[in-house]
């Protein structure tokens, strides 16, 4: 991960000193832990470096006097702000000395520079304040001088310094607490560094570090609320403890319930056991309830004091007493417009903060990350199908990125991750990606529109099913209770005939989406061969052996045969591969 | 910030002693901490900046002796409009603000405060040139290595020097 950037603006570290050195820059950079990147003069290497500094003196030298240069120093500060390693922070001094050059070559000083309301740091910053371009660069006051004045002065603004820091107090720690709490600053967990991510993350920071709060993480399908939890998680003083997940989404009522509050044995026929629920398996971390906006009606007021978190109070389904919890709670919805759909309780929705969420842009607000999320995405297939299909590693060309960035991604980062995917398996062995290779959502332009008109309301389009392989993980996640077997007894005969229809779907979108149209067949012919090579991503895939899978996907369940066969594309699909492999592949 | 003697003070304790000297004395130490300390910025620090304390001690010592009159409220008859009262009301008023003032504020205790601090921060420098063998311009690393807590003492004497000269008033205080 890059260092974050900062910008120094002070008259003593940023000026230029005799001897191509400025000492004063050295000593504050090795107790700082800061890497000196300005260029103007030689830096001195620090180990482990905490941050990248630019200094900046924020003056002019006019002849044998020195004076403060306002346009200048916030050309420098909008400058680095436009390019992609932007400041993560702005450091600001409020005294700057000007006039005559005295013999030390220092400038001796007029008795306005240390006026308290004039002082050239409290110019700089009301004119940054009031520069639209400027208005999200966090700043630090750094200064020796007495801060009373100015938090006076600015006592009314609704803008404010993220941060006093004297001069004297700057070491590697404080300096690492402050980039921490109020910077803009990368992470490598999630991929991004546009101004509105880098906000979502300090914002998610700043809510983590009550470490008992409750945090709504709003954002469209696909915008990377899981992540961005696990990320909450991570940065909360309940990393390293339990972090348990809660689907909600299209579960029947009663197995919500049970997952998140568990139950006592003999709460229901078939309780043979008692079980916890998610929420107490989450004591002492983090409880993420995904897909918040769908808890059922009935669950709601249950939840009110498992949400409040003075209380934090559970109870199994069936028992007489209730169990307090320490931990903290994260939820989150697609649904945008929560707060006002009227449809569920407000006193639970206050509990939630549903009125201060952490807000997740939608990849339309993020379209610089595009080309570190594209070049994230395609190393990340290559290395997976490295074994099955011997991927080469390629570069992206120009008009690649720029069909991407035109995209309006409806389905946000998730979408983007499936299309980069799936240029990878279609195409392994490439060393170019081209535009020819993505496979791009239909109606590019119907979908811009819609995706435009819908973003301030809420929206129903893909995101209200589930992702095939959000399905799978899903699947892969259950988990059965040795000490509940009424849970799970019987299971198995239902779910061989669901993953025997589950497959023939698979199978039939595979079908259909390598059909070729012909003079004698415009809506295309069926072939097993490419189809089976699509599900199983594997080009290596023989026809024989793609009749045998055929088959045996048609023949998982008995009892469920005859209505696949009732699909002409399946039934068609079952009879190629049978006049193929008349006798061989069936298990 | 008119008053001289404020200016006196921000120029000696804002600008030097504060953003120079400290920050100097502690980068020295930690420069001295490193596995192989770069020789040229040691040197540097120990024959150009670590001796500058000779010279405005003496300085600080001036600005904490004049602090009391300075920021006595009696300063104010000094100029208008309290200067043009009655040379019969200049006989007495301002010497009964001082009193006044003094009898309400504890600033004597925190002038002593910061001359005492004073004291110790000259102290732990003459520990240090004592420890060098009487020569800021020695650079064996033995020697300078077997000195490092008396640096770190010294540092700890400026950073309480600093915030006690700090803590006195910011402004002649009306009582």
């Amino acid at each position: 991960m890059s260092l974050p950037r900062i910008i120094v603006i002070d008259d003593q570290y940023g000026g230029f000193r005799r001897g191509g050195r400025n000492r004063l820059r050295e000593n504050f950079c090795l107790l700082a832990g800061l890497q000196d990147v300005t260029g103007d003069v030689s830096a001195e290497q620090q180990g482990n470096p905490v941050a990248e500094a630019v200094f900046c003196r924020g003056q002019i030298e006019d002849g044998s006097k020195i004076g403060n240069d306002p346009e200048g120093t916030l050309e420098a500060i909008r400058s680095g702000w436009r390019q992609s390693s932007r400041w993560a922070m702005l450091f600001l001094d409020l005294h700057f000395k000007t006039g005559p050059v005295g013999d030390d070559g220092e400038p001796m000083g007029v008795a306005r520079d240390r006026d308290a309301r004039q002082y050239f740091g409290l110019t700089l910053l009301e004119r940054i304040w009031r520069d639209p371009e400027l208005r999200d660069v966090p700043i630090v006051v750094l200064s020796s001088m007495d801060r009373d004045e100015v938090e006076h002065r600015f006592a009314s603004d609704e803008r404010s310094v993220a941060e006093f820091i004297d001069k004297t107090d700057l070491d590697r720690e404080r300096l690492s607490r402050a980039l921490w709490d109020h910077g803009l600053i990368m992470d490598d967990r999630i991929i991004g560094r546009s101004v509105a991510l880098l906000k979502c993350l300090q914002e998610a920071r700043r809510r983590a570090k009550l470490g008992n709060d409750n945090i709504l993480l709003l954002g469209e399908t696909g915008t990377g609320k899981e992540l961005l939890a696990r990320y909450v998680h991570e940065s909360s003083c309940r990393a390293g403890h339990p972090y348990v997940t809660v689907y909600t989404q299209g579960v029947p009522e009663g197995l919500v319930e049970d997952s998140l509050f568990g139950h006592e044995k003999g709460a229901f026929t078939g309780a043979v056991a008692t079980r916890q629920g998610a929420a107490e398996n989450a004591d002492g971390g983090t409880l993420f309830i995904d897909e918040f906006g769908d808890v059922p009606a009935a669950i709601q007021p249950k939840l009110l004091r498992l949400l409040d978190k003075n209380i934090r109070e559970t109870r199994r389904l069936g028992a007489q007493k209730t169990v307090r919890l320490d931990l903290q709670v994260v939820l989150a919805t697609n649904r945008l417009a929560l707060l006002s759909s009227g449809d569920f309780r407000q006193d639970l929705l206050f509990r939630a903060k549903a009125d201060e969420p952490v807000l997740l842009p939608p990849l339309q607000e993020r379209l610089e990350d595009i080309p570190l999320l594209a070049e994230h995405f395609l190393r990340k297939y290559e290395t997976q199908f490295k074994t099955s299909l011997e991927t080469e590693r390629r570069d992206i060309g120009p008009d690649v990125m720029d069909l991407l960035r035109s995209h309006p991604w409806p389905g946000n980062v998730r979408q983007l991750e499936r299309v980069i995917e799936s240029a990878v398996y279609r195409w392994p062995k490439l060393r170019r990606l081209a535009t020819a290779h993505l496979n791009m959502p239909p109606d590019h332009q119907g979908a811009h529109r819609s995706a435009m008109s819908s973003r301030s309301e809420e929206r129903v389009d893909v995101s209200t099913s589930l992702a095939p392989r959000d399905l799978l993980r899903l699947i892969d996640q259950a988990n059965f209770d040795p000490a509940d077997p009424a849970s799970w007894a019987g299971l198995a005969p239902e779910l061989q005939k669901i993953f025997a229809r589950f497959y023939a779907k698979l199978l039939k979108a595979a079908l259909t989406a390598t059909r070729k149209s012909t003079a004698a067949n415009p809506e295309g012919e069926i072939k097993i061969h490419p189809a089976m090579k699509l599900v199983m991503r594997n080009d290596k895939l023989t026809a024989s052996k793609a009749a045998d899978l055929v088959k045996r996907v048609m023949s998982l369940d008995t009892t469920v045969l005859e209505q696949l066969m009732s699909d002409p594309i399946l039934s068609e699909a079952y009879g190629i591969a049978v006049r193929l492999r008349p006798k061989g592949g069936r298990k | 910030m008119n008053n001289p003697w404020q200016r006196r003070r921000s120029v000696l304790n804002h600008d030097w002693l504060k953003n120079g000297y400290m920050k100097g004395v502690d980068a020295f130490v930690s420069r001295l901490g490193r596995q192989s300390p770069v020789q040229l910025r040691i040197q540097e620090f120990l024959i150009s900046d670590f001796p500058v304390w000779r010279r405005r001690q003496p300085k600080l010592q001036a600005l904490l002796a004049d602090a009391v009159d300075a920021l006595s409220p009696r300063s104010l008859f000094d100029l208008p409009p309290l200067s043009l009262c009655g040379p019969e009301t200049l006989a007495w008023l301002p010497n009964l603000a001082h009193s006044l003032w003094l009898a309400r504020y504890p600033i004597k205790e925190q002038v002593e405060n910061s001359q005492r601090a004073l004291k110790r921060a000259d102290a732990a420098y003459n520990h240090i040139v004592k420890g060098l063998n009487g020569s800021t311009a020695s650079t064996d690393p033995t020697r300078l290595r077997e000195c490092e807590p008396l640096f770190r003492e010294f540092s700890k004497a400026l950073h309480a020097l600093s915030a006690a000269i700090s803590a006195l008033p910011k402004k002649v205080m009306v009582v």
